[in-house]
């Protein structure tokens, strides 16, 4: 009875692999052979926008003789258009008599190709037969690049509109950052298949052209970092640090002020600026009424300093991530292009910073209290030593195939995931628990931002954009960089970095393909620079800057608006100014 | 022997709530709580990585800035309870005043640059406890 059942399993083994060998074998993915009597003609060809980027998705349909041919892809089958695929490429086969090959070999035949899609001009092009090669078989005509230009249609002006529309409900804090993106993204969509179906005017963008504007990278790359807080946020280690900076102010408010700031500028490179307050502040304010300092003299420094620190690596803010995502930019290229500046940039705001607080860094501070002390001590204690020294190991040996990610040309997503995998196997937490600690609302955020700004691009707001940045610098690169640097970090102060950084990538990538001298990614380095800095001038320029002021509100401490740009603004101009000169300097 | 229950945070507008429950105790000889709620809606305006143990960190703040709250009350001679717990603040108010029997519920002044408590809102809330809970509300 075992017997017989193996053999049935073999036999269904073999058939499966048979009809595996089958499918490989057959001729799905290749052209269909030609029909006795009758020419393949295979026109061939990209399609273009103002900027040379490939458009996706747009209808292909060949003229023969001024007749609108049934034409056959490799994907579609027949009809009577093909497709673009992502790099705007095409490949559309036409079955024709071999007269009618050599006709249009000779020209007497014209033949042409129409490209249309919603948002762009139709576009018709004649192919001239010098252009037209032929076999016994075949015959190929390869068409020259077809430039598409946008329209502004009803599309147009609606994805605006939904944009600017999210973009004011995130500024103004109307609704949750979150659920502005997801109602801009669904507007996006909703019109598009709704309004579209009845005039393709109204078309903004495909629900498969909208997923593939989604950055993976950038979600697996966020989503594997956020394991990793969550663990060691469970350990005490920041507060333990914390704690070791308090010590070592030795009783000067400056120093324990300076300690703080350098210590959490640190932490913030390598991990999400907000958590690192979330940990941070309540015992920086502690520390701070133990003293009889003002809190906010202690959680300001370092909420800027963070903003600060993030600034520095790949993963250290969300607009350095996403930015090296989509330029694939190196964790090393990041640390060495914004590193140095970084620095210089922490020494300027800490500048601003003592000539601004030096009243309170002045004060004679109380004699602490014993029984306080001892609380802040067991506050400050390492409460997991073994998933603490697991995590760390992990970290490291990420952090180190983050700095070899070239090596292995393995994207910063990827290995971040190798890690939290890693982490998840050996600590094991509960599988349930640890997706509880993913924060779900910040990757739904992402993922309807790339969405939208796969909206605004569909429709050419990038476009014009880019060409008005480009025409308002003159084709400088100095003058460019500049532009970024103070025109983001306005934008990240007043609405919010994250969006303004994603919507700004393709304008940037444009730019750093036609301004002589930035192909050194220069441009990339203002963008980061300006979108991370800029955020420190107001309390709703950065996320974390909303959870510090929330946090001191906690402990009775209230950060009005104007309280933080009486700090924020000065450290801002100073930081951008550091940056300006850095972006000159060295570029 | 009546109970003041002072809701408290930290800050300079907290301090002058303390003293003046610490004066009415002193006054009355009555039994003293202080109240400190984590309420973490602060988190619902940023879009921010809400990591499992903020109200643990915002709990352990609290439970400083009410032993704080103690040794200012140890320090004039009123010994003094301290209560910590998580929610909305309104909501865990009133708990705390039926749960402890308060008589009286000191709250502190805003100080008018937060929007936790506007001075309208305040005051509307400290009729609704004398309502509801018939405690006296002193606002200090």
């Amino acid at each position: 009875m075992q017997t017989s059942s193996k053999s049935v399993r073999s036999i269904l083994k073999l058939a499966v692999i048979g009809l595996m060998l089958l499918l490989i074998a057959s001729p799905a993915d290749s052209a269909p052979p030609p029909q006795e009597s009758t020419i393949t003609l295979v026109v061939l060809g990209r399609v273009v926008d103002t900027h040379g980027n490939g458009v996706a998705n747009a209808s292909v349909s060949i003229y023969v003789g001024g007749v609108k041919a049934e034409v056959g892809s490799y994907s579609e089958g027949s009809s009577d258009s093909t497709r673009t695929q992502f790099d705007g490429s095409y490949i559309a086969h036409i079955e024709i008599t071999p007269e009618l090959a050599e006709s249009l070999r000779t020209g007497k035949t014209k033949i042409a190709v129409e490209v249309s899609k919603p948002t762009y001009l139709t576009v018709r092009q004649g192919i001239i037969g010098r252009r037209i090669a032929r076999d016994s078989n075949y015959c190929y005509v390869e068409v020259p690049e077809i430039v598409l230009p946008h329209v502004k249609k009803a599309a147009f002006f609606i994805a605006v509109g939904i944009f600017l529309l999210v973009l004011t409900l995130i500024g103004f804090k109307v609704v949750h950052e979150t659920v502005a993106s997801l109602l801009g993204a669904s507007l996006m969509l909703g019109v598009s298949y709704i309004l579209g179906t009845f005039d393709r005017d109204f078309r903004i963008i495909s629900f498969e052209r909208a997923i593939s504007f989604i950055d993976f990278d950038v979600i697996f790359l966020v989503m594997s970092l956020m394991i990793f807080v969550a663990l060691l946020s469970r350990t005490g280690l920041f507060q333990w640090l914390a704690f070791q900076a308090y010590k070592l102010g030795g009783g000067k408010p400056y120093v324990i002020a300076g300690a703080l700031s350098l210590l959490t500028a640190f932490i913030s490179a390598f991990l999400n600026n907000v958590t690192v307050m979330l940990l941070i502040g309540p015992v920086t304010i502690e520390m701070a009424l133990m003293l009889g300092i003002h809190p906010v003299s202690f959680l300001i420094p370092e909420v800027l300093a963070s903003n600060v620190g993030g600034a520095a690596t790949l993963i250290g803010d969300p607009p350095n991530t996403i930015i090296g995502s989509y330029a694939h930019l190196s964790f090393n290229e990041f640390l060495l292009n914004l590193g140095p500046v970084v620095l210089l940039s922490y020494l300027a705001l800490m500048a601003v910073v003592f000539l601004l607080y030096r009243g309170q860094y002045r004060r004679k501070m109380e004699e602490p209290s014993p029984e306080l002390l001892e609380q802040l001590k067991r506050e400050a204690a390492i409460k997991d030593k073994a998933t603490l020294k697991k995590t760390l190991l992990v970290a490291v040996i990420t952090v180190m195939l983050f700095f070899s990610g070239e090596l292995f040309k393995a994207p910063p997503g990827v290995v971040a995931l190798l890690g939290a995998t890693a982490l998840l196997l050996w600590v094991r937490p509960g599988v349930e628990e640890m997706l509880k600690e993913v924060d779900w609302t910040t990757l739904v955020f992402f993922m309807s931002l790339f969405i939208m700004v796969g909206g605004i691009y569909e429709v050419g707001l990038i476009h014009m954009v880019a060409d008005f940045v480009r025409n308002l610098a003159g084709g400088s690169l100095t003058v460019t960089a500049l532009f970024l640097i103070w025109v983001s970090a306005l934008f990240s102060a007043l609405v919010a970095n994250i969006p303004f950084t994603a919507a700004m990538l393709p304008v940037v990538a444009y730019l750093t393909s036609t301004i002589p001298g930035a192909s050194n990614n220069a441009l990339y380095w203002a963008l980061a620079m300006g979108a991370c800095f800029g955020g420190n001038a107001t309390t709703i320029g950065a996320a974390a800057n909303i959870v510090t002021v929330g946090l001191a509100d906690r402990a009775g401490y209230e950060i009005g608006f104007a309280d933080f740009l009486k700090v924020g603004l000065p450290a801002t101009v100073a930081t951008l100014v550091v940056a300006s000169l850095w972006m000159i300097i060295r570029y | 022997m009546g109970t003041i229950l002072c809701a408290t945070r930290g800050g300079e507008a907290s301090q002058a709530a303390q003293d003046a429950a610490i004066d009415i105790a002193l006054r009355t000889g009555s039994r003293l709580v202080f109240l400190y709620v984590v309420d973490l809606s602060f988190l619902e305006r940023a879009q921010a990585q809400h990591i499992v143990d903020v109200g643990g960190e915002v709990a352990r703040m609290g439970q400083f800035l009410l032993t704080m709250a103690k040794e200012r009350a140890k320090a004039r001679g009123v010994e003094a309870k301290t209560i910590c717990r998580k929610g909305k603040p309104r909501e865990e108010i009133k708990r705390a005043v039926k749960e402890e029997g308060a008589d009286v519920v000191v709250l502190g002044r805003p100080s008018g640059k937060g929007d936790f408590f506007p001075e309208e809102a305040l005051y509307a809330f400290a009729q609704e406890l004398e309502q509801e809970t018939g405690a006296e509300v002193v606002i200090a």
